[in-house]
């Protein structure tokens, strides 16, 4: 019985949070909050943070973990603006292979250097970092194409495109992971690499497609962004990590590896968008934020670290028990 | 051999590990429908060579034919393709995938659109779960079932894999009587399908019901070929065993004085019940069980590693309260785990540093290590316990087994323990070197100390032992003393085929 509570909150609590949050701030600042054109701003915001949140969720059903999501965004925004001279969708394009090449290098140190994903990354965030450093000269690129603005900050009737553009990709993401052997067998790596490996899986390869999914993701983020602000800057990016990680997190992935879902972590960042949205209405303090911010990543890393123990030893005593 | 090729032939297969060699040129074959028994104790080679088989290993001598084929089995996928399908332990499956999907990994049913077939993969696993016998919603996380189910779950996956060769490693461990009988329903199905089966267990009366033909293994070589008509249980006993008693270690006997350790009603929820032992000055107390009885997990909650709800535990008549690894190693109660690769050595580190590590506060100078001190210390455990190594600064990693063991032992010794406690003290250890370890754990027992040995192999439990604990799913349900010693009678408790009341464990001296 208390497994059963224990599975169930384990699969909804993320819903009843966004619930709640929806409730509590429609309550209390119910005219500012539940006006059109705040949700259409919550919407348009949270749209380019999914897109990181999912590729940490890739990353973390693997087995891994991806620090240099923030400075990938960073850098495609870059290019996104810099090439636009030569071709604005020419200039997505390289921004988005971009992204796939650093995954792709993450992904080859990680399975093939045999360094652990956390270093790995955290070497490629400050490399990527230097590079678009070096590539905007420290200065901010603005877009010469007022038309590609559509993506990041246009609406289709009274719907954010970015939005939409960022749930079709949630959705074949969705379908990737749920009904691909591919999608399964990262499920299966992260869950017990020894598992899958005599299952005949081969572990390197489907690691090295994952990370390139979260770098093509994280690149996609930049794109949008780009398009939103119609400039680059050097600031993209730079705690988004943090947030994406709590959000793929509250949505059901785990540090321990094996778990993550598309649709928990698209609510975890509507969550987290609805919180920041709803301080912001109530006036609360915007260094304060930073610490509710960085607590809530505590919070929501030790609540799973936690959690994953207590299944583990769930799962043995109830073998014990069982064993007549 | 028969005038076709056989299914199977391993033929010459060595392998040796640093420090240890494995196999040594062993022959193996298997023909289509035979139910071939592989049977030997712990570490005489067994699982090295299905690891083989599987292509989780590669031999370091020797070829593999298949069908009269040589075939290089480099990758676990490569067994599978060639129609080789081991049966996994309950470990070896994905606790957060759906049972169906542990079925069948990496191979899901998938739709015109190349998509997973969910209610495919479940109707299938369904069709599979009936075929053993038991009746689990395929939908469910695997975690979430009995160790006994999962392990029928690693069974439907091998048989669902249409495979030639099905290896069977130690299926019944965790089975009961009746899905034990549903299993070997379906081997005989699969063997009336021509399919060649491996089939790996302890329990020799499964072994004369199911099987054909057999093959004994003894320290890494094949001691016996035979079919099954052709020998009784002694035979094989006696082709597993091989040494004479003459060979084997002989304790002196020596003097058991005061209780030293004394754990009254010790229990921890859901895995230790109710547990009273008693630990004498001198004494080596085995203690035997099923791997899960609670053996390791008892050593633990005596060390401060595992928190117990419940009972108490005397030192020296004294009253303590452990809980914490840090605690005992002051009140003198130190532990040699299983596993010293993972747990036990720091590999990379030299033999010195491995030894003092413990001690370490013992040769501190003004908050520096006095390293002139630690080499004289540790130098004098290498005399004592005749570690074989060039120098105190050779990197553990390049010693043998056995010595690697004494490394382990030296660096708890070095805390000047009362209470030993030792799991699994020579496993993965040539012949040679155990009888070397047995040796000097009897010197320690002379000496004074208390030694609470846990141990799969019952010729080293019944050659070491004062009295043996045997525990059975979280209790300890009989202690047998030395005049009763014997393979039937502890392996009787152990399995839990015999149990009498719980009694008092009773000084004897």
């Amino acid at each position: 019985m208390i497994r059963k509570i224990f599975h169930f909150i384990l699969q909804q609590n993320i819903i009843i949070l966004f619930l709640s949050l929806f409730i509590v701030f429609g309550i209390f600042k119910g005219d500012l909050f539940l006006n059109g054109i705040n949700l259409h701003n919550i919407a348009r915001q949270i749209s380019f943070d999914i897109p990181l949140a999912l590729a940490l969720t890739t990353v973390l059903i693997v087995g891994g973990i991806d620090l240099s999501i923030g400075s990938v965004l960073s850098m495609s925004a870059a290019l996104t603006m810099g090439i636009q001279p030569t071709g604005t969708y020419f200039a997505v394009l390289i921004a988005l292979l971009f992204g796939i090449l650093i995954g792709f290098l993450n992904g080859i140190l990680i399975t093939k250097g045999k360094v652990v994903p956390f270093i790995t990354t955290l070497g490629t965030m400050t490399l990527v970092k230097g590079i678009m450093l070096t590539y905007t000269k420290q200065l901010s690129i603005a877009g010469k194409d007022e038309s590609f603005t559509f993506w990041g900050d246009g609406s289709i009737g009274v719907v954010p495109t970015p939005i939409i553009v960022v749930l079709i990709v949630a959705l074949i993401l969705y379908i990737v992971l749920k009904y691909t052997k591919f999608g399964r067998n990262l499920y299966a790596i992260g869950g017990n690499p020894e598992s899958a490996y005599i299952a005949g899986i081969d572990v390197e390869k489907n690691k090295v497609f994952a990370f390139m999914i979260s770098g093509f993701l994280a690149a996609l983020s930049g794109v949008l962004l780009a398009s939103r602000l119609n400039s680059s800057t050097t600031q993209l990016g730079l705690d988004s990590t943090n947030w994406a990680i709590a959000a793929a997190i509250m949505g059901g992935a785990s540090m321990a590896g094996g778990r993550g879902k598309v649709f928990g972590t698209v609510i975890g960042v509507a969550s987290l968008g609805i919180l920041i949205n709803g301080m912001n209405l109530i006036g609360v303090f915007t260094y304060y934020q930073i610490g509710i911010r960085a607590l809530i990543l505590i919070i929501v890393v030790a609540v799973d670290a936690v959690t994953a123990t207590r299944i583990r030893e769930n799962l043995q005593l109830q073998a014990y028990g069982k064993r007549d | 051999m028969s005038e076709s090729s056989p299914l199977l032939w391993m033929k010459g297969i060595t392998k040796v590990f640093p420090g240890v060699r494995a196999l040594y040129q062993v022959d193996f074959q298997l023909e289509e429908g035979e139910v071939r028994a592989l049977v030997g104790e712990n570490g005489a080679g067994k699982s090295t060579l299905i690891k083989i088989l599987s292509g989780v290993y590669q031999p370091t001598e020797g070829e593999i034919f298949l069908n009269g084929k040589k075939t290089v089995i480099d990758h676990p996928s490569d067994a599978r393709k060639m129609g080789i399908a081991p049966v996994h332990q309950e470990v070896n499956l994905e606790p957060y995938l759906s049972v169906a999907e542990n079925i069948f990994l990496d191979r899901q049913p998938t739709n015109r659109f190349g998509l997973i077939d969910y209610k495919k993969m479940e109707v299938d696993a369904s069709f599979w779960l009936d075929q053993m016998g038991i009746s689990i919603n395929p939908g469910m996380p695997l975690g979430m079932v009995s160790i006994a189910e999962k392990q029928m779950v690693a069974i439907a996956q091998a048989v669902s894999l249409d495979a030639k060769i099905i290896v069977f490693d130690e299926p019944t461990s965790s089975l009961t009587q009746k899905e034990a009988e549903n299993l070997f329903t379906v081997i005989r199905k699969l063997r009336e399908k021509k399919i060649g089966i491996i089939y790996i267990s302890h329990r020799l009366e499964e072994i004369f019901r199911i099987c054909t033909t057999l093959t004994v293994m003894r320290d890494g070589q094949v001691t016996g070929n035979e079919k099954i008509e052709n020998v009784t249980t002694e035979d094989i006993i006696r082709m597993m065993v091989g040494r004479e008693l003459k060979d084997m270690f002989h304790r002196k006997r020596c003097y058991v004085g005061d209780p030293v350790l004394e754990i009254k009603g010790l229990s921890v929820k859901g895995i230790l019940n109710d547990i009273d032992l008693v630990l004498h000055k001198g004494e080596i107390l085995g203690l035997s069980g099923l791997v899960g009885s609670g053996r390791t997990e008892l050593a633990r909650a005596i060390f401060g590693d595992l928190p117990y709800q419940k009972g108490e535990i005397l030192l020296n008549g004294e009253k303590i309260n452990v809980h914490h690894p840090s605690e005992s190693i002051q009140n003198g109660i130190a532990l040699i785990p299983e596993d010293r690769k993972e747990i036990g050595l720091v590999l990379k580190q030299s033999v010195m540093k491995n030894i003092s590590v413990t001690v370490l506060k013992k040769f501190l100078k003004f908050g520096f290590v006095d390293e002139k001190k630690e080499r004289k210390f540790a130098s004098e455990y290498i005399r004592q316990l005749a570690i074989k190594t060039p120098s105190p600064d050779q990197e553990a990693q390049f010693l043998s087994g056995g010595n690697q063991q004494r490394i382990v032992i030296a660096k708890w010794l070095a805390t000047n323990p009362k209470v030993l406690i030792i799991d699994e003290p020579t496993r993965g250890i040539d012949v040679g070197a155990k009888s070397e370890i047995h040796e000097l754990l009897d010197q320690l027992a002379c000496k004074g100390m208390a030694i609470l040995m846990i141990s799969s192999e019952l010729p080293e439990i019944l050659t070491m032992s004062d009295r043996v604990a045997v525990m059975y799913q979280g209790r300890i349900c009989e202690i047998v003393y030395r005049k009763d010693f014997s393979e039937e009678v502890i392996v009787s408790f152990a399995t839990g085929q015999k149990i009498r009341p719980l009694q008092k464990d009773v000084v004897v001296c």
